[in-house]
């Protein structure tokens, strides 16, 4: 089977060997490969809420609830000071959940953000569609944009809050997330006791379709404990500026628009796409490194004292 | 030092999932909080939103009539229903809530 013809539609024309060819193939292979490992996890997460809406009341499946990291979050507070009652439908699996993300935020990052939340995949799906349908993106400001940027540390306040004084888990009722994803709209539809649930929804869908990652960027609460954690991690890509040209190539695809190419490290905010190191053309211009930004600032301080 | 930038997903999804067998294999990995209720045998303050009306009357030993009583649930709910579902049939109603009148109805039966 000829596959030149798929493989150029994909901008993988693998005769053409110029470098900025490879670079694009680089570019395409990577963020296939991450929309494959994004679906495997929708798959499973949509499977879960189909196979438990078919068991019934009386199934033995995990709900939705219970295999949400940020359910770990919400109930933490509760955990700690009722000494171990949970906020009604979470369960030990967000505990389990949360340790995993803060584990793995720590090694690695902001890749939940990127390889692995289902909602980032629907986003990313809207993304492809808008330019599929040549529909205009809405390109936030810079200024506005990084004022935004605090509004998921506000709603992360609010969501604790309100869990902690009705001790329950209050942002269900909006989360598009849960909405989308726990099949509710397709197994029990009721619009007059969902309709916020869903008219959220569907605004939060609208506004990522015009602007990308709008929920990532500016509301979601995991995001932010995410983002938090990731100022942390022990990988993180770097610039080095005397490699760098600052052509700018590198903030082009970027998800979440950060300013990869004026920037020492790539923001905690960042989701571990990586499609601004491979778009990179400069060779070790951008790169992966082991040792986080904590201690080559403690580096700096502690070789400041010695001196 | 350097590395490849591949590494940044592959040491996520394998500290994210590696946690999640770890607790699985340690015997921490619950998704339901659902057990079997003995008779009589449940305190008021262990209630659950999973659990029926008809369970919170049998585990604690209370009658159906006390219970929709103190709990200000109307005679219509049927017993089978779960807590976490009266939230919208019952105005103001919280598992919380329940638990706090199921005690003060329990605690002069107890105290004789």
């Amino acid at each position: 089977m000829n596959t030149q013809p798929v493989l150029k539609s994909l901008f993988l024309d693998l005769n053409d060997r110029t470098p900025v060819a490879r670079r694009q193939r680089r570019l395409a292979w990577t963020q296939h490969a991450r929309h494959l490992v994004q679906l495997a996890f929708a798959a499973f997460i949509l499977a879960g809420s189909v196979a438990h809406y078919l068991a019934g009341e009386n199934g033995n499946t995990a709900s939705i609830d219970a295999l949400c990291p940020f359910g770990g979050v919400e109930t933490m507070w509760r955990l700690v000071t009722s000494g171990g009652q949970f906020v009604s439908r979470t369960h030990l699996s967000n505990l389990v959940l949360l340790a995993g993300l803060v584990v793995g935020t720590l090694l690695a990052g902001g890749a939940f953000c990127g390889w692995v939340c289902p909602f980032g995949a629907v986003q990313d799906l809207l993304n492809w569609l808008r330019i599929r349908l040549h529909v205009k993106p809405i390109e936030v400001p810079a200024r506005l944009d990084a004022v935004l940027r605090y509004v998921r540390f506000m709603v992360l306040a609010l969501v604790l809050y309100q869990t902690i004084v009705q001790t329950k888990l209050w942002f269900a009722e909006f989360d598009p997330y849960r909405t989308l994803f726990g099949l509710g709209w397709l197994f029990e539809y009721n619009l007059l006791a969902s309709w916020p649930a869903y008219a959220f929804t569907l605004v939060v869908l609208a506004v990522s379709f015009l602007i990308e990652r709008a929920w990532c960027r500016y509301f979601c609460p995991l995001g932010s404990v995410v983002s938090l954690l990731g100022r942390f991690s022990l990988l993180r890509i770097r610039r080095e500026e005397s490699a760098c040209k600052s052509c700018q190539l590198c903030n082009r695809p970027c998800p979440v628009r950060l300013n990869v190419a004026e920037s020492r490290a790539v923001s905690s905010n960042g989701v571990g796409c990586l499609a601004c190191v491979e778009s990179c053309p400069r060779p070790g211009a951008l790169t992966v490194s082991l040792a986080p930004t904590w201690a080559s600032s403690l580096r700096t301080v502690l070789g400041h004292k010695r001196s | 030092m350097k590395v490849s930038p591949f590494l940044i997903p592959i040491v996520f999804i394998i500290a994210f999932l590696g946690t999640v067998f770890a607790a699985q294999r340690m015997g921490l990995w619950s998704t339901s909080g659902r057990v079997e209720v003995a008779p009589q045998q449940l305190a008021p303050a262990d209630i659950k939103g999973w659990m029926t009306l008809q369970q919170v009357i049998d585990g604690v030993g209370i009658s159906q009539e006390m219970l929709y009583r103190v709990t200000g649930i109307p005679a219509s709910v049927p017993a089978t229903t779960a807590l976490k579902d009266l939230e919208e049939v019952v105005p103001n109603f919280s598992v919380t809530a329940l638990r706090t009148a199921v005690q003060e109805a329990v605690t002069p039966l107890q105290s004789r």
